[in-house]
């Protein structure tokens, strides 16, 4: 009891100046660990944003390739958002009129999911409507770049499987049937969507695969789905889109190689913060060393002391850091309108909405590194003093 | 068993300029703190009196021979028993008091026994009666910087006593006071000796207060004569 009123008053003691140094030091922890804080939650909320739009438009959770399930089996699975077949190949569009040709990917989906909730939340359609499939629904990309219009005729070459050769090409003249957009300007401009029924008429229906949105376990969902078919082939979001998930990992550790750099300012920081307070107090150390003390003992007041300052200093700043996360959409609007109301111009910053996050173990994970941090850096300085004699300390003190 | 007893204590300092190796403070000296009695040493500033004092009180550690505290060699404990027994048995006064700053003067007179790990209530009642009767009772709530010399000293008397050590250890008690607290001073611990048969070890300047001690030691030329 004694120790811990005693590193608390040492704390905030108005000798010396002490209160203002422990002060400074504690609003420089809650800066540095709101800086760390809001880096990561911006960052973790770009990626996040980036991998949701992969997930929900381009791979979904899970693709399975079965002969023998069907998506109304995987539904039911617990931990299944939604399940539906679906169609995918590749074509070539040509414009007769402008005389071009574009590569396109064309996806049939069985079923109403372009209503679903994952599918909702990237793709919308523009003009026209997801209900006539009558035609091929191209994105607003592709129609700028082909000069397309709603309800023209656009030859389109697929590749089917042919009676003596593999594949034989296979030229049909279909109508626009509407317009999409997605929040994935590469899917949109590699992208069309047309019926189900259609296109496996086509193309047939031996490659139809089921795509599966997952909200629970993604390893329990998969031994469920083997569990009802042992043959069924399973990719999972970051196999198919193996490169650009290697990127946003690669980007992802970057990130961390620079909030490192920021630790490390803020190690700087406690380092010399933590000298100046123990240099503060080291005759007083030294003199409850004189009454009684055991080294340990005024180890254990000044780790106290630091730990104190260290833990107001990150609650502070997990408390700021927090309302700064939740309202950083809203503060990069007033920057950016204050930023226009000085030079006229609009930022890039009110042109990307996103949704800064940060996970509670993140957070977690930071304020336990510069607890120890703070707990080291004042156990090296307390070892450095008092390794020397009382009366050594006592007579030398700065103080 | 004497309380404190120092047997060939020598001690040398590192000089700071290169080349001048050490310097000798204390030569071979051997000295016995007896119980229920006061001893003065004497000597010239410079001369190691104080240096012997802290010694003494395991505050500082010879470069030759050894000190005992009630038969044990400091030397051979680790730092926790060190401490514990510096706690119990030895009480400080230094000449510039040094109280904790951020302490009143109560609890400044407590934090012996709080250390020692006795109960808050006890510590409170024990100290409240040391500060009454050296007459500061109305100054127990008083942060060290608002007290004068003399009240500052008498706070550091009551703290020396906190913890009824077998022996007081007083560098120049009276060294910062005026004639009048200087006195006071003087007179409270000669009576603690003699009243509550506890020993003191005294270093001071004043030939008067030495000589008013039941043993007077002169330190000259790093070697302790007795002169009383």
């Amino acid at each position: 009891m004694f120790g811990f009123r005693t590193a608390f008053r040492y704390a905030f003691s108005k000798t010396r100046g002490q209160r203002v140094t422990s002060i400074m030091i504690l609003v420089g922890i809650a800066i540095g660990l709101i800086a760390l804080l809001v880096i990561s939650a911006v960052m973790n909320g770009l990626q996040n944003a980036q991998m949701d739009q992969l997930r929900n438009l381009e791979s979904f959770d899970l693709i399975i390739k079965s002969d023998t399930l069907q998506s109304e089996h995987v539904r039911y699975i617990y931990g299944v958002d939604d399940a539906f077949r679906f169609l995918e190949t590749n074509a070539l569009l040509v414009d007769e009129t402008s005389e071009t040709s574009q590569s396109i990917r064309i996806r049939a989906f069985d079923g109403d999911i372009y209503d679903s909730k994952r599918m909702s939340q990237s793709f919308t359609v523009i003009s026209g409507s997801k209900d006539d499939m009558s035609g091929v629904l191209y994105s607003y990309s592709t129609r700028n770049r082909m000069g397309i219009r709603y309800e023209d005729s656009i030859k389109i070459t697929f590749l089917k499987p042919g009676k003596t050769a593999t594949i034989v090409p296979y030229t049909a003249k279909l109508p626009v049937s509407g317009f999409f957009s997605s929040k994935m300007s590469e899917f949109s401009s590699s992208t069309a969507f047309m019926d189900y029924e259609k296109l496996s008429g086509i193309i047939g229906s031996e490659d139809s695969k089921i795509a599966v949105y997952v909200s629970g376990n993604m390893k329990t969902v998969i031994q469920s789905i083997l569990a009802l078919d042992p043959n069924a082939q399973i990719i999972t979001w970051q196999e198919y889109n193996k490169a650009l998930y290697s990127a946003l990992m690669l980007e992802k550790t970057l990130m961390y190689v620079f909030l490192a750099f920021m630790f490390l300012i803020i190690c700087v920081n406690l380092k010399n913060s933590t000298r100046r307070l123990l240099s503060n107090k080291q005759k007083e150390g030294a003199m409850l060393r004189a009454l009684g003390c055991s080294r340990k003992k005024v180890n254990a007041i000044f780790l106290g002391q630091g730990l104190f300052i260290c833990i107001i200093g990150e609650i502070l700043g997990v408390i700021l850091g927090k309302i700064l996360i939740a309202n950083i959409q809203n503060i990069l609007d007033f920057v950016d309108s204050v930023v226009f109301s000085i030079s006229g111009q609009k930022t890039v910053l009110a042109l990307i909405p996103f949704n800064a996050s940060i996970g509670n173990v993140e957070i977690l994970f930071v304020c336990i590194f510069i607890f120890l941090l703070s707990l080291m850096f004042t156990a090296i300085g307390c070892r450095k003093i008092y390794r020397s004699e009382i009366m050594e300390v006592i007579l030398n003190a700065t103080y | 068993m004497q309380p404190i007893e120092l047997i060939s204590i020598t001690k040398r300092f590192r000089t700071a300029e290169k080349g001048e190796g050490e310097i000798t403070i204390l030569s071979n000296i051997d000295l016995g703190v007896v119980q229920g009695q006061s001893t003065a040493i004497i000597g010239k500033s410079g001369s190691g009196k104080s240096t012997l004092l802290h010694i003494a009180g395991g505050l500082d550690s010879p470069s030759e021979g050894k000190v005992l505290c009630n038969g044990t060699d400091f030397s051979t404990l680790d730092d926790r028993h060190r401490s514990a027994l510096r706690n119990l048995h030895i009480g400080f006064i230094f000449q510039s008091n040094l109280l904790l700053e951020d302490f009143t003067a109560l609890e400044n007179v407590m934090a012996p026994a709080l250390i020692a790990g006795k109960k808050e209530k006890e510590c409170k009642d024990r100290a409240v009666e040391l500060l009454n009767r050296l007459g500061l009772a109305d100054r127990m709530n008083h942060i060290p910087g608002k007290l004068s010399g003399g009240e500052k000293q008498r706070v550091a008397i009551c703290r020396a006593l906190m913890n009824s050590p077998e022996v007081i250890l007083a560098d120049e008690p009276t060294g910062a006071l005026d004639e009048e607290n200087a006195g006071e001073v003087e007179q409270l611990l000669l009576d603690l000796v003699r009243e509550e048969g506890r020993s003191l070890l005294l270093v001071t300047h004043n030939q008067d207060f030495a000589y008013r001690c039941d043993n007077v030691y002169l330190l000259k030329n790093h070697v302790l004569t007795k002169e009383k």
